[in-house]
């Protein structure tokens, strides 16, 4: 027999199960099927070097809630979210000294940063970081442009595939 | 109105969404879509600064500088990490790492369990900064410690100084 709280119940069906929703608690630890979850990479731009501000996005295979917009993600509830983008990054070139930035951007300014500084034609970076934010916050990154800190070299990312991005609600 | 169980709360305001609390403290949260959230989740997220420009804590604990320390978990002063429940814990770092144009520059990155190594990173290149990053799932019962160490170094660190990378510990189940 469930549990009514002013209209809200709490049953059990095989686990606890809450409200309307398919969440559940059971022998198996917490199901949430609408974790906030975006996964994707960027695959729109056939070549080349991009500075970009915000990371555009294209091609998702997860995008749990439609938290991610193309190019922000928009959280739907205050929490811990984890946030993590990878991509080659450089000039293509091998030149030496087209250093870079790469930002996590929250609410339009800048969180943290990396740093690229060598003269590999192309160089894997990966920035990853639990960050707590308030529903509503929004998250991207930018590429060696504002508002991340701009080298003002020509080192950027690479635009098509080679990249992937993540962002979930952790807690 | 809510459902009262010796002092933990369970109430819904509108009937579409759960709330648990204890007192004004909201511990669990399930809104109208299903999205259960945990606004006391144990966690954590810093970075180094002010230490050396190449920064290896002489082989000890790094001393992150937590921006946020929710639970007070992580302690500035020692760079250690107490577990206050039993679970699975997300450890993620990047930072830039290197010797800064030293010709031979090598080291690693090791997240340790109760000062036992549980993984680790190696970077080893000369010249200019190159990116790190290390993620770990740490199984750990309450009262199990997790630090960040560097270890079989030879001219290496991270920046220390400040920007260019980040740490992070959070419970996720």
């Amino acid at each position: 027999m469930p549990i009514n709280i002013n209209g809200y119940n709490l049953s059990n069906a095989s686990g606890l199960t809450f409200g309307a929703s398919s969440t559940k608690i059971d022998s198996s630890g917490i199901t949430d099927p609408f974790l906030p979850a975006v996964f994707g990479s960027r695959t729109d731009v056939a070549a080349g070097v991009i500075r970009t501000y915000p990371w555009v996005m294209d091609s998702t295979t997860t995008n749990v809630n439609s938290c991610w917009n193309g190019s922000v993600f928009t959280c739907p509830v205050t929490g811990v979210y984890y946030m993590s983008w990878s991509s080659i990054v450089g000039s293509g070139a091998g030149t030496y000294g087209l250093h870079g930035f790469i930002g996590l951007i929250k609410n339009g300014g800048l969180l943290y940063y990396s740093y690229r500084d060598t003269n590999n034609i192309w160089e894997l970076q990966h920035l990853e970081v639990t960050i707590k934010c308030a529903a509503g916050d929004t998250i991207t990154w930018a590429i060696n442009i504002a508002p991340a800190p701009d080298s003002t070299t020509g080192a950027g990312a690479y635009g098509a595939n080679h990249n992937a991005s993540t962002i979930w609600l952790v807690g | 109105m809510g459902f009262d169980i010796n002092g933990i709360t369970l109430s819904s305001a509108a009937g579409t969404t759960l709330a648990m609390n204890s007192g004004a403290t909201n511990w669990m949260a399930v809104n109208a879509n299903g999205i259960l959230s945990r606004p006391q989740t144990p966690y954590m997220w810093g970075t180094t600064s002010g230490q050396a420009a190449i920064y290896n804590a002489g082989g000890g604990n790094l001393l992150v500088i937590a921006n946020e320390n929710i639970g007070s978990c992580w302690n500035n002063s020692t760079g250690v990490w107490t577990c206050p429940v039993a679970g699975y814990y997300m450890v993620a770092m990047g930072n830039i790492a290197t010797g800064a144009l030293q010709t031979n520059s090598y080291g690693y990155i090791g997240v340790f369990k109760n000062g036992v190594l549980y993984g680790h990173n190696h970077w080893n290149f000369g010249g200019n900064w190159h990116y790190l990053s290390l993620s770990s799932i740490v199984a750990a019962a309450a009262g199990d410690t997790i630090v960040w160490q560097l270890f079989s170094y030879v001219n290496a660190g991270i920046h220390g100084a400040g920007g260019h990378g980040s740490f992070s510990i959070a419970l996720m189940a």
